[in-house]
């Protein structure tokens, strides 16, 4: 049986190497999907869930396994990705320069000619609609953001991601409310032409 | 009683399916008789199907060795604590992760630069008089503080 996350860092806080080296294959893909939803910048994103792991490690000798594993791994990279979202809105203005540059080659991509080839076209409509919903849930405040992508993604309870949020469990059901409000009004369009799709599943707990 | 009010704080714990059962026949029965929460009911799931087309890249090839690079620049505690009284060896360590942090910058492709040639400069910077300074020991300690609001 694998062991417990708890386990493996209680092991870590021992000074073993090879826990640490599971706890990372286990939580990468899942941080870096989180925080490159969260962040615009990829590369910023993949820095952030590296340093995530540098906590976790510099933090091994003081580890009590108060609180889930995956509680305390996510509450640390939502405070680095929500002081970095904030860090950066004191730089220059490059962020939104960039943005309304993606946003200009988002829409130019869904009026190029398809070159031809069966499926082009289709592949051209699903990336202009994938950057449609990335740039919606990015327009969002960080704290709302951070709370639908925990939700969504993540699998994680109510009373988790209040932890991680560091807020009440009625403030967290006003975020996921207020944020998919807003998400329903930006995504409009793409929400009635969803329609004919169907429906899959529940509102959350698909795993990125 | 439900209420559109309080339809709104537990709309999305209904959809999710995580609403305790007496609740969600409460919320059944609004949603029967509230065209206005029903209809929001029914985007509110649009959206979240939409959302499962949000793509996420998987993390780089190189993220494992980038990590264990910056992970080997790591004092081992033991020895941290014998560090600590003497400015210059905490201040080499300084060093070392400052020059990690920048090793780890190097596009894959460009080998970082040979040992013999970091020892150097970290021998260069360890013997620069004036970086024995307790402030950047101060800024260390900041960088790992890291705060929820
Ligand atoms: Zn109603």
């Amino acid at each position: 049986m694998a062991s417990s996350d708890v386990q493996l860092m209680l092991e870590v806080k021992q000074g073993d190497e090879a826990a640490f080296e599971l706890l990372l294959q286990r939580y990468r893909t899942p941080l870096c999907h989180f925080l490159s939803r969260m962040v615009r910048d990829p590369a910023l994103a993949e820095d952030l869930a590296q340093e995530v792991f540098l906590r976790v490690y510099r933090a091994r000798k003081d580890y009590q396994p108060s609180a889930k594993f995956t509680t305390w791994l996510f509450r640390i990279a939502t405070n680095l990705a929500l002081n970095a979202i904030r860090d950066g809105r004191f730089r220059k203005s490059e962020d939104s320069l960039d943005e309304r540059r993606e946003g200009e080659d988002g829409e130019s991509v869904a009026f190029e000619v398809p070159d031809g080839h069966p499926g082009a076209e289709q592949h051209l409509i699903d990336e202009d609609r994938a950057a449609m919903i990335r740039r919606a849930v990015l327009s969002l405040p960080e704290k709302q953001r951070a709370a639908v992508l925990l939700h969504k993604f993540h699998e994680m309870d109510y009373e988790d991601i209040a932890r991680i949020l560091d807020c009440s469990m009625s403030a967290l059901k006003s975020l996921l409310f207020r944020a998919y409000e807003t998400l329903r009004v930006q995504l409009a369009p793409m929400a009635a032409s969803a329609k004919a799709g169907g429906s899959r599943g529940g509102v959350g707990g698909s795993s990125s | 009683m439900m209420n559109c009010e309080k339809m709104e704080r537990e709309l999305i714990a209904y959809l999710d399916g995580r609403a305790p059962a007496s609740l969600r026949r409460e919320i059944d029965l609004h949603l029967a008789t509230c065209p206005a929460c029903h209809a929001r009911a029914a985007e509110f799931q649009q959206i979240s199907n939409l959302l499962d087309e949000f793509p996420a890249p998987d993390p780089s090839p190189y993220f494992d060795a980038r990590l264990r690079n910056r992970l080997a620049t790591e004092p081992r505690r033991s020895w941290w604590s014998v560090w600590l009284p003497q400015p210059r060896l905490a201040l080499a360590t300084a060093a070392l992760l400052i020059l990690g942090a920048w090793v780890s910058t190097f596009p894959p492709d460009t080998p970082p630069p040979a040992p013999v040639q970091a020892e150097e400069e970290f021998r260069m910077i360890k013997d620069m008089p004036v970086l024995e300074n307790y402030d950047v020991l101060a800024n260390l300690d900041a960088l790992s503080e890291i705060a929820a609001d």
